[in-house]
């Protein structure tokens, strides 16, 4: 015991902050943005950004640690401080600088545009048209630039690149707004279906991202960072930098007549995009009565629920003792949420305006939500039920039809189910609505294990019911319609409500295929906000306002068919 | 009541549970009990009879009619004229009591709703059930079930009613109640075909005795001649020695 303890000792030493030595240099990057940023094939980062800022804690005398974080979460973390810098091929954009710092800029580079091959499309002004169906990255210079130039364009965020290139490439979106050189590549990848159009439509820049300093901290670090870039270009390293990265690609450009991305003029300034000022829109009294109204209904239903069973005072109950416990319970839920808070607030700007302001929008997607949901959920049943049916019927090939899909459905990731899904099968059959594939590949999954648990319920009920439905007569219909559902599905009831819980929150995974539901929405506005905690905790509470009030439905539903004690 | 089985066998996986079981009872009887060792093959062939099971081989003939068992239809018409009780009362445990007898009036014999009621308000009263009518089958103790079980079994009219061991699963107080109430059955021209471990009961109530072992009839007679001392077949004579010793 006394070893367990001083090995534990020594582990929490070790896990406190070594005094010796400076911090190291903390850098946020999306390492999926070959050749800037990527994971080489031996598994180590690589890249332009990489070899930068290997430089930089070289120059400040910090060791590098880079951790990989999502390209619309970077803000975020920088802002909670869990990275001291972004380098991830990031523009400095007006609408980020109302979030976070930039140093001055280290790449020019403009948004390109991918068609497919036999679009009409050739430069900016066919853009403008109207009814076009354009696809961007989610929280990337293209989504700002779509938005707020194309006002007749219909909208699609995605993602991953990837995803954005087989939506041009198959055809379902018109153009991919993106910089240059994503869409030199990924035109690469899809040379014989898509056409890159390379020539600039508007120029922008690169810049490294800094936390914007509270009032009370130094801003030496952006000083540092600016005399590093400075020095890094006069010492003619990024040349060195393009020049083992980008070879191809500079020559390209070059004999297109197009100034290469490192040939930046820093005292040039790229004129930002404006975006439609986000007015503080004030209250919105209807806004509120109807969150007011979900949440009461919430809070009452989870009351009914935590105390389910508990609302008799049984003899042996020691009053005293229980109610100490709640107090120290609520005393340390509150504290912990405090420090929680505390903690954040000591770095973090917070933003509410611009999720409020996008409060419709968000709303809408959360209804959505509530309607896929419910959708999947009442096709899960019916593919549930024929399962059930099928793996319990003479014809041999169906039944083995009916194992192995609910074994191989069973055991795929509902990601690849989608992903696969949507941009294989339903593109092999021609299929074209998101929302429509989502919903019916969410049912087919959810419908795997919905069949397994009908099974399991129903063998459950056992031989004696059969035997005492056939002895009164009952055909094999009404022996399943009165006397086996009834009792299985009391059996599964509560099974089957964590499984319709789920579907609701896995039903957030259909924005991979870019449907645009409560997160989707909420991953919209946030990432146009760059504001973080701000869009995931309505997120949070969002799915809590769907999921809690399912879980008390099953709970009364429960109690309404028990017939045992 | 006549009953004519020949030839009878029934394999589960590699045990064989009946291995030609031959009977021709051309008497009058009201009241058939099979006797026998667990695991004889009593309760085959009660299910056999009551069409729960059908045969390997055989052919089974009650009141002059053969039983098809090939066909799922007549099987089922054969279900429904006749009642079936088993030993652990299986009633439909998410229905009420009264829910249990009025289903199978409503759905399988076509009865209106009013007049089922009316019919299982009936049976319950004449077992004394009435008070329990809307209680579910766990609020019941075991020989109330027992009592429902037959309510509903009776309910319908049917022409056979077959019981397979009616009070094993029971204490013997609610052993008597269950007793009687089918005793007062026969007494009211019930044919009844049933198998028990009561020997007491099976000498009062049954007409005729099968005795069963191994898959196979060995002894068939009156009770009074079959039970009496100094019967001829040794494991009759060891059966009921063991069953008759306390």
């Amino acid at each position: 015991m006394k070893r367990l303890i001083s090995l534990f000792i020594s582990f929490l030493i070790q896990a406190l902050p070594s005094q010796a030595g400076p911090d190291p240099l903390v850098v946020g990057m999306e390492l999926e943005y070959p050749p800037f940023e990527f994971v080489a094939e031996d598994g180590t980062n690589d890249g332009v950004s990489v070899k930068m800022a290997e430089a930089l804690a070289n120059y400040l005398g910090r060791t590098l640690e880079i951790q990989n974080i999502k390209f619309d979460a970077l803000i975020t973390a920088l802002k909670s401080d869990s990275i001291d810098l972004i380098i991830s091929s990031m523009t400095a954009t007006e609408e980020r600088r109302k979030s976070i710092n930039f140093s001055d800029p280290y790449v020019t580079t403009g948004l390109a545009m991918m068609v497919p091959i036999d679009s009409p499309i050739k430069g900016i002004e066919d853009l403008m048209s109207g009814g076009l169906k354009v696809v961007v990255k989610l929280g990337t210079t293209g989504e700002s630039f779509a938005r707020n130039k194309l006002k007749n364009a219909t909208i699609l965020t995605m993602n991953q690149d990837p995803a954005c290139a087989l939506e041009v490439a198959q055809k379902k979106a018109d153009v991919w707004i993106y910089d240059q050189l994503s869409i030199f590549h990924h035109h690469k990848q899809h040379k014989e279906t898509t056409k890159a159009l390379l020539k600039p439509i508007r120029e922008e820049q690169w810049a490294i991202g800094l936390r914007k300093p509270k009032s009370d901290e130094d801003n030496s670090l952006l000083i540092q960072v600016n005399d590093f870039l400075k020095n890094f270009r006069e010492s003619g390293q990024f040349e060195d930098l393009s020049n083992a990265y980008l070879k191809e690609e500079k020559e390209l450009v070059r004999s297109m007549g197009i100034p290469f991305i490192f040939d930046v003029n820093p005292d040039q300034k790229v004129d930002a995009i404006r975006g439609n000022e986000d007015g503080y829109t004030g209250s919105d009294p209807l806004f509120i009565i109807i969150i007011l109204i979900l949440s009461l209904l919430t809070i009452a239903a989870f009351w009914r629920l935590t105390r389910e069973g508990d609302n008799s005072i049984q003899a042996n109950d020691n009053i005293l003792r229980n109610s100490l416990g709640f107090v120290v319970l609520w005393i340390v839920l509150i504290g912990v949420c405090f420090f929680i808070f505390y903690s954040i607030n000591r770095f973090y700007h917070w933003n509410w305006e611009g999720i409020w302001n996008r409060r419709w929008q968000i709303f809408g997607g959360w209804i959505r939500t509530l309607w896929i949901s419910f959708s999947a959920l009442v096709l899960c049943i019916g593919v549930g039920i024929g399962l059930v049916i099928g793996s319990r019927c003479s014809f041999r090939p169906l039944r083995f039809f009916c194992r192995a899909y609910t074994e191989i459905v069973r055991g795929s990731p509902l990601l690849v189910v989608l992903l696969f899904g949507y941009y294989v099968i339903a593109e092999a059959f021609n299929i074209n609505g998101r929302i429509i594939v989502g919903i019916l590949l969410l049912a087919l999954f959810a419908g795997a294990y919905l069949g397994e648990i009908l099974r399991g319920g129903i063998d459950s009920v056992g031989k004696t019911q059969f035997d005492s439905a056939r002895a009164v007569g009952f055909s094999r219909f009404q022996t399943y319609r009165y006397v086996i559902i009834p009792q299985a599905v009391r059996r599964v009831l509560p099974a089957v409500a964590g499984l319709f819980i789920m579907l609701v929150k896995d039903s957030s995974l259909l924005s991979v295929i870019g449907a645009e539901e409560f997160t989707k929405r909420s991953d919209i506005a946030r990432a146009a906000t760059f504001t973080g905690i701000e869009g995931y905790l309505p997120l949070a509470i969002g799915y809590l306002l769907i999921t809690i009030p399912l879980a008390y439905c099953s709970m009364r539903l429960e109690r309404k068919f028990s017939y045992e004690s | 009541m006549r009953v004519k089985i020949s030839e009878v066998s029934k394999m589960y996986g590699i045990t064989r549970a009946l291995n030609g079981v031959d009977i021709d009872l051309d008497k009058d009887i009201s009241a058939l009990s099979l006797i026998g060792p667990s695991g004889g093959g009593k309760s085959t062939l009660l299910r056999i009879l009551g069409g729960l099971e059908i045969p390997d081989h055989g052919v089974v003939c009650i009141n002059n009619k053969e039983v098809n068992y090939k066909s799922e239809e007549s099987l089922l018409d054969h279900r429904r004229r006749n009642g079936y009780l088993f030993q652990s009362f299986n009633l439909f445990p998410h229905k009420t009591a009264i829910e249990n007898v009025t289903l199978p009036l409503e759905l399988v014999h076509g009865l209106s709703s009013s007049v089922a009621i009316e019919t299982a308000n009936h049976c319950l009263d004449r077992f004394e059930l009435i008070e329990h009518a809307h209680k579910l089958p766990f609020e019941l103790s075991g020989g109330q079930q027992q009592r429902v079980a037959i309510a509903r079994a009776i309910a319908p009219g049917p022409s056979l009613l077959f019981l397979d061991e009616p009070t094993s699963a029971l204490d013997p107080e609610m052993t008597g109640e269950v007793l009687d109430l089918i005793a007062e059955l026969k007494e009211g021209g019930q044919d009844i075909i049933l198998t028990t471990h009561e020997m007491g009961f099976a000498r009062e109530i049954a007409d005729e005795l099968i005795f069963l072992d191994e898959g196979k009839i060995l002894e068939t007679g009156e009770p009074k001649l079959l039970l009496s001392k100094g019967v001829k077949n040794s494991r009759l004579e060891k059966f009921l020695s063991r069953v008759m010793r306390y």
